[in-house]
């Protein structure tokens, strides 16, 4: 293809790509757990290389507050965040999306207090699933790259917020060689941004995120979630056109090995390739496994996850986040994508790499032996954990 | 230790320059048209807390993202870290130990349960004979570049020469590389 070979981390992937498309605002919190995202599209802003407006906030509520006026005001919006800065920006993300406000931000995956830890795990991106924010989930640079390009396209196409999920430290500053693709094919991609409705159209005087009785506001919620399932429609188109442009195609899901596989992995992120590397080293022993790897958990594409998932034998789910007085966050929802099938495969769950623990490849593959010899019988379903 | 990748261990302390020498390593590699991947693991976020940068050299794609544990290289930037860290969990009879450290050679194998080969000098001294500062990180480079087998001298200098020229100008760049090749002369 005719991309440029770099060597980036996954922050400078994300930044790079926000620099590309240069929006048109870009507010900032710029403290720990702060990512390096931000420092990097700073320096961009710096040297002049975009024009974007940097708005300097006092908390990351702020960040996403006046990431939702900008963009009512017809502003193509991006940001960045993680952590406990995701938990603080909470209250006004669920505004975002049900105001229905193409906002994009590029996500780094730590975990959340307390105890204090910044580092891998995906409790602050999982506990948001349910706030009609679209989202995907990169593995590498490579990845992240993509998908802040993919995403900005897919927001402003069915008008909802996109968040581009990858992985802390593993991914965010890991460097890793990647393509990028020249700044005029971005920005053609994605294209200008024309708002059909905004707060300073003047001629069309419009109201955002009105009060709402119990006459109305149902009615609102029902159009926003079939306006957050629009995504399943749109996001292949989007996948295809920039397939086109790169030769990279991106479905709702990567299947690594799974057509004859007797046991299959879910796993998100970074984690998924470790997986990969496992597999590779034990179907050279002939055993039979491969890897679901989710890209959009929001909106969950259930219906490609159970074709994937129904004609294995043995599922086993990898969560790097924790539910507390629950099962596991993606399990659960991989169950329920298999509760209607007619061939259910046993679904076990994993929890792992909480707050940074490292995984190692030994690991995932006791866990897949674990599986394919049904060893784990008694200890179907429930938290089961990787340490 | 996978069969067609080469993995390295840099065990530092934040702030010594662990992960710009990995990253140089790492990049000095792709541009022999290698795949690469570096990153690095902290614990505190503090500088002199004790972190690990982990790289990896391959012909074909990298796919795991898992750290590394048994290396083909391991490099260590602070003496004292010693103390704390068994560096056996990194090696092998077939890794490469290089060690900035006074101690002699006979102190550091003690410590050591497998027959790998160390290399241990004084990458302290050498980095302020011809820097003026203690940044470790550059002799060693070119101790690696000599024991490891992986890059040649040559690709580790003219990298060194490309991300610093731009950032710290001629004459900072130009002792650093002095410091490279005095480490790829004292071992």
């Amino acid at each position: 293809m005719s991309g440029k070979k770099v060597a980036l981390t996954g922050a400078h992937a994300a930044a790079e790509a926000m620099k590309q498309i240069n929006p048109d605002v870009v507010p900032v919190y710029p403290i720990t757990p702060q990512t390096p995202i931000i420092e990097k599209f700073c320096y961009f802003k710096a040297e002049g290389q975009v024009d974007a407006e940097v708005v300097l906030a006092e908390s990351e509520h702020s960040v996403m507050s006046i990431s939702v006026g900008a963009s009512a005001a017809g502003a193509r919006v991006m940001t960045a965040s993680a952590s406990q800065g995701i938990s603080l920006m909470n209250e006004v993300l669920s505004v975002a999306s049900g105001m229905r406000l193409p906002i994009i931000m590029t996500v780094v995956n730590r975990s959340i207090s307390s105890p204090l830890n910044i580092h891998c795990d995906q409790c602050s991106t999982m506990n948001v699933r349910d706030l009609g924010w679209i989202q995907l989930f990169a593995e590498n640079p490579q990845e992240a790259y993509d998908f802040t390009i993919i995403a900005t396209k897919l927001a402003e196409a069915i008008n909802m917020p996109v968040m581009v999920c990858q992985d802390g430290f593993i991914t965010s500053h890991c460097v890793e060689m990647l393509e990028i693709i020249d700044d005029k094919k971005v920005k053609g991609f994605v294209g200008k941004y024309n708002p059909k409705e905004h707060l300073l159209d003047t001629s069309r005087p419009l109201t955002f995120g009105a009060w709402q009785l119990p006459n109305t506001y149902m009615e609102t919620k029902i159009e926003q979630q079939e306006a957050i399932n629009r995504a399943l429609k749109e996001y292949p188109k989007v996948a295809k056109a920039f397939a086109k442009i790169t030769g990279r195609n991106y479905a709702f899901v990567e299947k690594y090995k799974t057509n004859d596989a007797d046991a299959i992995m879910v796993a998100t992120c970074s984690t998924a390739g470790t997986v990969k590397a496992v597999i590779d080293r034990m179907r050279k022993k002939k055993k039979k496994v491969g890897l679901l790897k989710i890209y959009m958990l929001r909106p969950f594409p259930k219906t490609e996850i159970a074709k994937a998932l129904e004609k294995a034998n043995a599922v086993c789910v990898l969560d790097r986040a924790i539910n507390f007085g629950a099962e596991a966050p993606l399990y659960t929802e991989i169950k329920n994508a298999l509760f209607e099938s007619k061939k259910k495969p046993r679904v076990e769950s994993r929890v792992f790499g909480l707050g940074g623990r490292d995984i190692f490849e030994e690991q995932i593959e006791a866990v897949f032996n674990s599986i394919l010899s049904n060893q784990n019988k008694e200890k179907k379903g429930g938290n089961v954990y990787i340490k | 230790m996978p069969e067609d990748i080469f993995e390295i261990v840099v065990h530092g302390r934040a702030g010594q320059g662990a992960k710009s020498m990995a990253q140089i390593i790492a990049e000095a590699a792709m541009f022999r048209g290698n795949c690469i991947q570096t990153f690095p693991s902290y614990s505190a976020e503090k500088t002199g807390a004790p972190m690990q940068a982990y790289v990896r050299i391959s012909k074909k794609p990298i796919k795991t993202h898992s750290p590394v544990r048994k290396a083909d290289a391991v490099i260590v930037l602070d003496p004292t870290l010693l103390e704390t860290i068994d560096l056996n969990i990194n090696l092998t009879d077939k890794s490469v130990l290089v060690i900035n450290t006074t101690k002699p050679l006979e102190k550091i194998r003690k410590g050591i349960r497998c027959k790998c080969r160390v290399v241990a000098f004084d990458a302290e001294q050498v980095s302020i004979n011809h820097g003026g500062k203690n940044f470790p990180n550059m002799p060693l480079l070119g101790a690696f570049a000599k024991t490891a087998g992986i890059l040649d001298l040559k690709s580790i200098t003219e990298h060194v020469r490309c991300i610093f020229l731009h950032k710290l100008g001629q004459e900072i760049t130009a002792k650093n590389i002095e410091a490279v090749k005095a480490g790829y002369g004292a071992v």
